[in-house]
């Protein structure tokens, strides 16, 4: 009952259908610039191979040799970090909040419904909201693919594993705002503390990870060798790469979309690139873990925000 | 208290039951025998009447709960179940907080200073609203207020509270005869409470 009231009124909230719209608008933006800037390289490599063989040059491997086709959905992936994480921490704010700001939360209380009914409610709401949001996404995401390059059923089930690490990812975020909106006295601090964590998680510790290869992150060609760095720039890789949960998101989903690796940032590490099949879903659960417990130390009688 | 009997607060010592069950160990055996209407009538504002009455039911078990909510809105005369919380008035929103508060039938309706905010038409129709459920659907009602004469007009039974004590209980018409020489019940609580202050 709590999830059913819970979607009904998400639908209704100006923000998130807002957020919602430059989510799936974007989803599509992705396919057709990924597929844009491909068709953009593939004419310059063209030009540049009559060019050649024209002088009697030998003649470069295209761009685009045994990359796959679902390579074009590459910024799906940085929007995902970027505004699929703000939606969803939107969607748990939202969800946490309304019943404090409404003032009924002495009201629900006093029905049969324990504090794990209430959170398991909320809990179920986020994740279906998500998932149909992402559930619209894989459905642009693979129509607009096949209609651009073509694909075939493996790359189907590809870009739904693709949004369905996503959804994991995601909820770990939405449970992250709906823990703060049950705790803080302000909705205004109950946005931002989560706000402030998804800005470390999403810019911050990837600065200390593949940031600190300026050379890989400048270059976009694959280089031939390890890039050398100083020891301390390794050791900071070394020790918040596991931590650095955008990137774990990252590495995974490019490796689920075939989206071809850059040595220079992943294989400098000591960690195996399935680290983030772990992690991030480790994430999820300790933001999950972190609403439970929040949920135990509500106060029932005091519901209600200070302001 | 009404926290504590609602099951809102665990108390921090002490033992409290409600129609038999306890407020610690059986909490949602009270909450399936209650209904509650805190002193500021808080609803989704951006739900309608209906939309509102329809999810405090269903939280309260009622799968099918809208022939329950027209005949609630029947009995209170609530002809707006359409609009918008937000657009309604303080004296319509507590009718509709007292909707909620009985839509799934308790046993024992809990009123949080119920008469706080209203204006004496509003004073008066909550209070004929009070004793219909009390008379016709034998509805134990638990009403905590600071208008003395609210008392007088609806309660049958007194509690003092003094200081986080309950210093006196009685009949309306027990006291009444207990304390002859007094003019009004308000003579009556002064003399009971300055008694319990005086630890008598």
């Amino acid at each position: 009952m709590v999830a059913r009231q819970e979607i009904r009124a998400i639908l209704k909230e100006k923000t998130f259908l807002l957020l919602l719209v430059i989510f799936i608008g974007m989803t599509l933006a992705s396919t057709y610039i990924g597929w844009s800037s491909a068709h953009t390289i593939q004419s310059v490599y063209d030009s540049t191979v009559s060019l050649l063989v024209e002088q009697g040059k030998a003649v470069p491997p295209p761009p685009f040799e045994g990359a796959s086709h679902l390579s074009l959905l590459k910024n799906m992936v940085i929007y995902v970090v970027l505004i699929g994480a703000l939606l969803a921490i939107t969607i748990g704010h939202l969800m946490g909040i309304r019943d404090r700001k409404a003032g009924v939360t002495r009201l629900i209380f006093s029905r049969n419904i324990t504090k794990r009914q209430f959170l398991l409610g909320k809990v179920m709401a986020i994740l279906c909201v998500l998932g149909s949001m992402l559930a619209a996404a894989l459905m642009v995401s693979t129509v607009s693919s096949a209609l651009l390059s073509g694909i075939t059923f493996t790359d189907v089930m590809r870009i739904a594993g693709f949004y369905g690490f996503a959804l994991v990812y995601l909820a770990g975020f939405a449970f992250l705002g709906l823990s703060f909106a049950l705790t803080r006295k302000t909705s205004t601090l109950a946005l931002l503390v989560p706000l402030i964590i998804w800005l470390a998680i999403t810019f911050v510790l990837p600065e200390l990870t593949s940031a600190l290869s300026p050379t890989a992150s400048l270059n976009p060609t694959l280089p031939q060798t390890d890039v050398l760095q100083s020891p301390v720039l390794s050791a900071i890789h070394t020790a918040v790469y596991p931590i650095s949960i955008s990137e774990q998101f990252k590495v995974v989903t490019e490796n689920i979309l075939l989206v071809p690796f850059n040595p220079a940032i992943t294989r400098s590490f000591d960690y195996p690139f399935w680290l983030g099949y772990v992690i991030v879903p480790l994430w999820t659960i300790a933001c999950l873990a972190g609403s439970y417990i929040t949920i135990g130390k509500f106060n029932q009688s005091q519901g209600e925000l200070n302001e | 208290m009404v926290n504590i009997l609602t099951t809102l607060l665990e108390p921090t010592s002490g033992k409290a039951t409600v129609a038999g069950c306890d407020v610690v160990k059986d909490s949602i055996g009270v909450r399936q025998q209650i209904g509650y209407l805190p002193e500021s009538v808080q609803l989704y504002g951006g739900l309608t009447v209906n939309e509102n009455l329809e999810y405090f039911a269903r939280l309260s078990g009622i799968h099918k709960p809208q022939r329950r909510i027209a005949e609630v809105l029947d009995f209170l005369h609530v002809s707006y179940g359409d609009k918008k919380v937000s657009a309604l008035s303080k004296g319509m929103r507590q009718r509709i907080g007292i909707a909620q508060a009985i839509v799934h039938q308790p046993r024992i309706l809990f009123l949080d200073e119920p008469t706080s905010g209203l204006d004496p038409f509003g004073v008066k129709e909550l209070r004929d609203i009070i004793l219909k459920l009390n008379r016709e659907f034998g509805m134990t009602i638990f009403m905590n207020t600071h208008l003395l004469s609210e008392v007088m007009q609806t309660c049958s039974r007194i509690g003092v509270l003094s200081h986080g004590q309950l210093i006196y209980t009685d009949t309306l018409a027990n006291t009444l005869k207990r304390f002859p020489g007094e003019e009004s019940l308000e003579q009556i609580y002064l003399k009971i409470e300055g008694n319990g202050n005086n630890g008598q």
